[in-house]
């Protein structure tokens, strides 16, 4: 049986606003990944909810234990957040990030698998605070694309 | 209690109506007194103030507890040289020397001459002076002639603890010390302004075999105040002609005294990584230098060695944080790149 690490959450805002990073379809992907028969194991802080479905939720794990859990597992999915920036300094592991309306040009590594709809959605401001920008969910691919992508990196298609 | 063997003495400038009758204040309130007291008045436009209505009381209050008080004019070059008059004309074993904006809690003295008469050793003992709009609290802070560039020691961090800790000098212009240990004087080639006197004369203290001890128990608080003493002279010049002085004695020293690099981190735990990765050249560009980072997630530079980490709090003690923030940084720089080779441009060029 395969395993994937999710990290479905970015930082909350202090506007209280949802981050425009927010992948709005974890739900939907997770039920896909566990009717292919995936352990899908997501990682959070004790504020993150936990995703409906998934196998085993762990929180508030350290840095090393993060590293260990990329390491244990077949791949791992993230929205655009720490997790690829550990990855890439530690292990430079494959994963699948899903990104919206930052570039992944400035904010991604070429060893993953960079899911932009299109780069008509990146924010004109990439740099400013992302409590200045509003949430779009049409600027995310859907759950189905990213799961046929985490298919052709687990190699089950 | 009244000690013959100490003489406080104090330079004043500007500081008429301002703090300097908080000085005497404080003075008069000590529960041991000096049994003498020369105020070197460096203003330039002298006021009798036996005639201030402030100071009619507070000259009789000195007189009422014991303090045999004397005012001269300064040399109103500096109040280095009024410092280096005093060494001429106090005959007691100590002096005491106070700035004309501090507040002493009232067993300053008392803790400090008892704990400097204990040992025959000691040249000088110093409060700590704090502000006291900031509370500091540094790990960082440092009284080690090689930490000097650092910009803040120990003496003006509030450890609540009580403490005593040999240094390499005192800074501040507030300490007590025995006048045998003086005889070297102060560097009088030093501007008005006096940048690094203090230093420059503990340390030479310390150089001629005494010991110079923090009590972090003992309080003197500095209330700062914009107009009057050195601040009045508003002159960098004078203190780049006393920072190239200072440099002379440093290499006369032989101080390799440590370059610091402060990187203030005020960004997410992915940021930290992406400027983790940058760190080599980093690290190469400052190899001279100690490379300090305020972190908000330290964990992140775990098994990282040749750095120091601080909080980010801490890192605010020295610099601007919001003129290190990666993002603005590429936002001016119109930046394409990752973000990495943003830290990595952002700090080695």
């Amino acid at each position: 049986m395969k395993k994937v690490l999710i990290s479905p959450f970015a930082q909350t805002l202090r506007n209280g606003k949802v981050n425009p990073k927010q992948f709005p379809y974890w739900k939907e992907l997770v039920a896909l990944m566990i009717k292919t028969d995936i352990e899908v194991i997501q990682i959070g802080s004790t504020k993150d909810p936990k995703i409906e479905g998934v196998t085993e939720f762990k929180q508030n794990l350290n840095f090393t234990e993060i590293r260990n859990m990329v390491s244990e597992t077949d791949t791992w999915i993230s929205v655009d957040s720490f997790l690829q920036h550990l990855n890439h300094y530690y292990l430079r592991k494959p994963g699948i990030v899903i990104f919206s309306q930052s570039d992944p040009r400035i904010f991604g590594y070429n060893e993953n698998n960079n899911m932009l709809k299109h780069r008509s959605y990146l924010r004109d401001k990439q740099f400013w605070l992302w409590e200045q920008c509003e949430y779009k969910q049409d600027a995310f691919v859907t759950a189905e694309e990213v799961f046929n992508t985490l298919l052709k990196v687990l190699e089950l298609k | 209690m009244i000690t013959n063997n100490v003489t406080a003495t104090v330079s004043t400038k500007g500081r008429y109506h301002n703090t300097f009758p908080l000085v005497l204040t404080s003075l008069a309130n000590q529960t041991l007194k000096p049994a003498r007291l020369i105020i070197y008045d460096d203003n330039d436009a002298l006021e009798d103030l036996r005639e201030n209505e402030i100071y009619k009381n507070l000259f009789t209050l000195l007189n009422r507890v014991g303090i045999n008080w004397e005012v001269k004019v300064g040399a109103r070059k500096g109040q280095i040289h009024n410092h280096q008059q005093a060494l001429k004309d106090v005959t007691s074993e100590w002096i005491w020397r106070l700035d004309d904006d501090n507040v002493m809690e009232p067993n300053t003295l008392q803790d400090l001459y008892n704990y400097a008469i204990g040992d025959s050793k000691i040249g000088a003992v110093g409060p700590l002076i704090l502000d006291p709009k900031s509370d500091i609290k540094h790990s960082m802070a440092s009284n080690k002639m090689e930490d000097i560039f650092l910009g803040l020691n120990i003496q003006w961090c509030n450890t609540e603890l009580h403490q005593f800790i040999e240094v390499d000098h005192l800074q501040g212009s507030t300490f007590l010390f025995r006048t045998a240990a003086a005889t070297h004087g102060y560097d009088l080639r030093l501007s008005r302004v006096g940048h690094r006197e203090e230093t420059i004369f503990t340390h030479e203290i310390k150089r001629a075999g005494w010991k110079l001890i923090v009590l972090t128990g003992v309080k003197t608080w500095h209330m700062r105040f914009g107009a009057g003493g050195i601040r009045s002279q508003n002159n960098i010049k004078m203190f780049e002609g006393d920072e190239k002085i200072f440099h002379e004695y440093l290499k006369r020293w032989k101080i390799n005294a440590a370059k610091i690099k402060i990187i203030p981190l005020d960004s997410g735990i992915g940021d930290h990584y992406a400027f983790r990765a940058a760190l080599p050249a980093i690290k190469n560009k400052y190899k001279d230098h100690t490379i300090v980072i305020g972190a908000c997630y330290p964990g992140v530079f775990e098994g990282e060695e040749g750095i120091k980490l601080v909080s980010l709090g801490e890192c605010a003690s020295f610099v601007r944080i919001e003129d290190y923030n990666i993002y603005g940084w590429m936002d001016r720089h119109n930046w394409k790149q990752s973000l990495s080779e943003a830290y990595k441009k952002m700090y080695t060029t």
